[in-house]
């Protein structure tokens, strides 16, 4: 009986299952205003939060190293504290937490002839104090991989301990940091779907509403998938090419770029691997 | 164990070493009393006590363990000690001056420290050079940001040395791309550049193919010949036979015995000395 009546709808609903390819396509070629507009605020809320917590992130690594317990202390209990703690719960204790305990609210500001809402601003400090944490351990793993005869070496050459960090540390511990970096950027980007929560219309907040407008539910999300992927595709190639250009050129194992990879232009290459250093300008990326 | 205190630091110096210089002259560059350094348990330094004069030439050898390495690194301050005293031109490296050498010392900020560092140059076993950077911007950096150098003046002055230690035409080549007799070099050129007063070398010659050794000891010969006040720690004792004022035997964290180098290499007054000695001959 249950069968029937099961099988009875099925065939009622018989013109709307399946897939609608039209509204996918329309959706996935033709974005809506709206759709661009939670898209553009996803790229720039990741991008604003992911700088912030590279800063932040490399204080709380410097603080972690210091000298003085306190600070080294209160780095690793920043760490501690926000890598313990899910981002959602993080989020929602930021925008509607500090505000419904009336300690504060955000507010929309103006500067310029820009508004800044009160829920991107809360955004962007809670993904960047997210991000710092993990940002933190990053700078903290590539510095501690540093040869310490490096920092030793610039130490009796009579460099203070920022200048060293400036000049020997850091330019080495950015070639180390960019990989696990890209990483976190790609987490960033989707990350911001949880934004949803506290009502920040990006790109999935948009969705939704397109969703609760059309009941195209698996199209839509997969319009929304699709430009999520898109994003992070992009955002790889940028990261190759900053990989590529970070790298030592006496290091670097002879991979052929993608041009060469689909002409076949790159075999001649195969024995760059000891690339003639004196090829490289000098002092090219000296300070 | 009890902690080392000066006092007791100096009494075992007075068992072991040879005779002390008097009071600091100015032609005394280094004057170390009474070091004492603990690993943990282990004493590396049991009280040293050593001066190093002007244009002198200091080899320092002795077993893994005997803590030349470690006393040449308490030199500019890259190892701390426990007690006793080190200055340079009269002046301590890393500590802050103190009235007595008995009482605890108290380190110095870090960019005292650095400053005082300047104007001693540090050669490293392993080189250490700055893998981002080509042989010249690696002798060239120091000069620019320490001591404000143009760069301009700076990357000539960094020419000048490669070319004294015969590597310019490898101003543009990355470690990675150097022999480790050239990476020596290199480093070499890099100390330099600060215009040392005095240099400390750390068995430059020991992370070498032996093919190499020759290329790096003769650059330290230049230098000795040049009058550069140089405190080394060595195994290659052709360079100590040839070329040192002094050579000063490290066992157990004390100086055992010092002098000339013939002296020591032909009659050494202890037996610790002679059986380290043959091994090394056998070794070599």
């Amino acid at each position: 009986m249950t069968h029937v009546t099961h099988a009875a709808v099925l065939a009622d609903t018989g013109p709307q299952t399946g897939f609608d390819w039209s509204f996918f396509w329309h959706y996935l070629s033709s974005p809506s205003g709206l759709f661009l507009d939670g898209l553009w605020r996803t790229v720039y809320i990741s991008v604003v939060a992911q700088l912030l917590g590279v800063l932040l992130g490399f204080a709380i690594a410097l603080a972690q190293r210091s000298r003085f317990a306190p600070l080294r202390w209160g780095g690793r209990t920043y760490v501690w504290l926000i890598r313990g703690t899910p981002l959602l719960v993080q989020l929602v204790l930021v925008y509607n937490g500090l505000a419904a305990a009336n300690i504060y609210r955000f507010g929309d500001l103006q500067v310029g002839g820009l508004v800044m809402l009160g829920v991107v601003q809360a955004a962007i400090l809670t993904l960047a104090v997210n991000e710092a944490a993990y940002m933190a351990e990053i700078f903290r793993a590539a510095l501690d991989a540093i040869d310490p005869g490096q920092a030793e070496a610039a130490q009796a050459l009579g460099m203070t301990p920022g200048m060293t960090m400036r000049t020997v540390l850091l330019p080495q511990a950015i070639r180390i940091i960019v990989p696990p970096l890209g990483n976190e950027f790609n987490l960033m980007m989707k990350s911001t779907s949880l934004l949803s929560v506290i009502g920040l219309q990006e790109m999935f907040l948009t969705v939704q509403s397109i969703n609760s407008a059309t009941f195209k539910t698996f199209e839509i999300f997969l319009v929304a998938a699709c430009y999520y992927l898109a994003l992070t595709t992009v955002w790889s190639f940028v990261q190759r090419f900053i990989e590529r250009k970070l790298a030592d050129p006496g290091q670097v194992i002879a991979t052929p770029s993608l041009r060469d990879r689909f002409t076949g232009g790159g075999l001649g290459r195969a024995g760059r691997t000891a690339a003639p250093e004196d090829a490289v300008p000098a002092g090219k990326e000296a300070h | 164990m009890e902690p080392i205190t000066t006092r007791q630091a100096m009494e075992k110096e007075g068992r072991g070493a040879g005779e002390l210089t008097g009071p600091a002259d100015a032609s005394v560059v280094m004057s170390a009393r009474g070091v004492a350094k603990r690993f943990g348990d282990v004493r590396v330094l049991n009280g040293i006590s050593m001066d190093v004069r002007s244009r002198e030439v200091v080899v320092m050898v002795g077993p893994s363990g005997s803590g030349k390495t470690t006393f040449l690194r308490c030199l500019n301050h890259l190892e701390r000690i426990d007690a006793g005293e080190i200055l340079i031109h009269g002046r301590p490296v890393g500590y802050r001056p103190r009235p007595s050498v008995s009482e605890q010392p108290v380190e110095e900020r870090p960019k005292v420290v650095a400053e005082r560092r300047r104007n001693i140059g540090f050669v490293f076993q392993r080189f250490n050079l700055f893998p981002h950077l080509n042989a010249l911007d690696n002798v060239a950096l120091a000069p620019t940001k320490v001591l404000g150098t143009p760069k301009a003046e700076a990357r000539e002055q960094a020419r000048t040395l490669l070319a004294r230690v015969g590597l310019e035409h490898k101003a543009s080549s990355r470690p990675s791309a150097l022999s480790g007799g050239q990476q020596q070099r290199v480093a070499i050129a890099r100390a330099l550049a600060m215009k040392p007063e005095l240099m400390l070398f750390d068995e430059p010659t020991s992370a070498l193919d032996p093919e190499m050794v020759g290329e790096v000891i003769a650059v330290m010969k230049e230098l000795v010949d040049d009058g550069m006040t140089m405190i080394v720690v060595t195994h290659e004792m052709g360079f100590a036979r040839s070329a040192a004022d002094r050579l000063v035997m490290f066992d157990q964290g004390v100086i055992l015995e010092e002098g000339p180098p013939e002296q020591v290499m032909t009659d050494p007054a202890h037996e610790r000395t002679r059986a380290f000695l043959r091994r090394l001959n056998e070794g070599g």
